[in-house]
């Protein structure tokens, strides 16, 4: 295993080794499940939809393209099938914001930062939960992920100027949701009544 | 109010110069909504960029490799279901493409039990066929390679079948036959 033991490990991959799969599960198991999290919104089924993302990664990676990157690739199947996943649970008329809290705490935690980090989750999903599936993908890979327009673009099977038009909207939809400065103060009034605001 | 183009230069972050700036400025003064936006916006996307990844519970790859194993087997299951499934169509609509030009004249009793009898008589047949795969199969040395295998079973399963449908043939019943 020399210089790029990824390559190494996806080489024996593609070629009907297991365990070699598994260090790729190892690998990027938290990527996957943070897009799976941050698309569904509840532990038990991020965990569930990371499962099967790994599993259509091992049957489908005899058809994976060696130019393009493994993790653009892998977090394109999983979205994917979130994707599918939301249209579902759309039709079945669940709001991601109403979904069961099934976050396990870390131990460690005091019981001051889990109650933090429980808020901090339910006004992400919250947020998140404000936009359409592919939308809320474009902007998981963008804020997490540190994707470009074109890597979306590729991870979604979308033109880039769609994925500029689903970022842009998504932004105005976030931003607006987001209600840290509910009522701003004009400039002019600020000045006039001396706000420390903005 | 017409928001554009400042919701646009506020959203994508667009670099603007002196000019723009004083005019977005100015709209923002008597727009609450491009005001809210442009406060909100900035501390939307440090949120989003400080949010740390949500991790799985422990465990989760060794969780996904002992799920590997149930799910190929099933999977081997349902490619030879499909298999299985696949060969009674084709077999169903040879006997259909066989007993069609005779179709009008014979009646469903008839029809029925010649299906059953033509059921019987391949149930057989693979039987043994089974059998004598089995006997082949102890008298070839296992050093043979893979490919060698599945080239021999296909030829023998392609004969096989051409063997049984030659003996459906045979059987049919001629007596109903103009």
């Amino acid at each position: 295993m020399k210089a790029n033991p990824e390559s190494e490990w996806l080489d024996l991959a593609i070629k009907g080794d297991d365990d070699a799969f598994a260090h790729l599960v190892q690998t990027y198991q938290t990527p996957v499940y943070n897009l799976c999290y941050r698309m569904l919104g509840n532990a038990g089924d991020a965990e569930d939809a990371a499962q099967e993302s790994f599993w259509r990664a091992w049957q489908y990676l005899k058809r994976y393209d060696r130019q393009r990157s493994f993790i653009t690739w892998l977090l394109s199947i999983t979205a994917h099938f979130c994707i599918d996943q939301l249209r579902k649970r759309r039709l079945e008329l669940v709001p991601l914001d109403v979904l069961p809290e099934e976050d396990a705490p870390d131990p460690g935690l005091s019981p001051e930062a889990i109650s933090r980090l429980r808020d901090e989750q339910k006004q992400m999903r919250k947020l998140l939960g404000r936009l359409g599936p592919q939308d809320r993908a474009a902007i998981i890979m963008r804020y997490w992920y540190d994707f470009s327009e074109v890597e979306i673009a590729a991870s979604l099977s979308l033109t880039v100027s769609a994925v500029k038009s689903r970022l842009h909207r998504a932004r105005r939809e976030l931003a607006l949701g987001y209600d840290e400065c509910y009522e701003v103060p004009a400039l002019a009034e600020r000045r006039r009544y001396e706000s420390p605001a903005f | 109010m017409n928001h554009q183009p400042f919701e646009r230069w506020l959203l994508d972050g667009a670099a603007l110069n002196p000019a723009q700036q004083a005019q977005l400025q100015k709209h923002l003064n008597s727009c609450k909504t491009c005001r809210r936006l442009s406060c909100n916006l900035p501390r939307m996307e440090q949120k989003l960029f400080a949010t740390p990844p949500a991790q799985p519970r422990s465990g989760f790859a060794q969780r996904f490799q002992n799920s590997l194993a149930a799910r190929q087997a099933a999977r081997q299951r349902r490619q030879i279901w499909s298999m299985i499934f696949s060969g009674l169509s084709v077999g169903l609509a040879i006997y259909i493409y066989q007993i069609l030009p005779d179709l009008s004249r014979l009646s469903i009793g008839t029809i029925f039990s010649s299906l059953i009898n033509n059921i019987l008589t391949l149930i057989s047949s693979l039987l043994h066929l089974g059998q004598i795969s089995n006997y082949v199969l102890m008298g070839i040395p296992p050093s043979i390679p893979l490919a060698v295998w599945v080239s021999l079973t296909t030829v023998f399963l392609i004969l096989s079948l051409i063997w049984v449908l030659a003996l459906g043939r045979i059987l049919a019943p001629k007596g109903e036959k103009a």
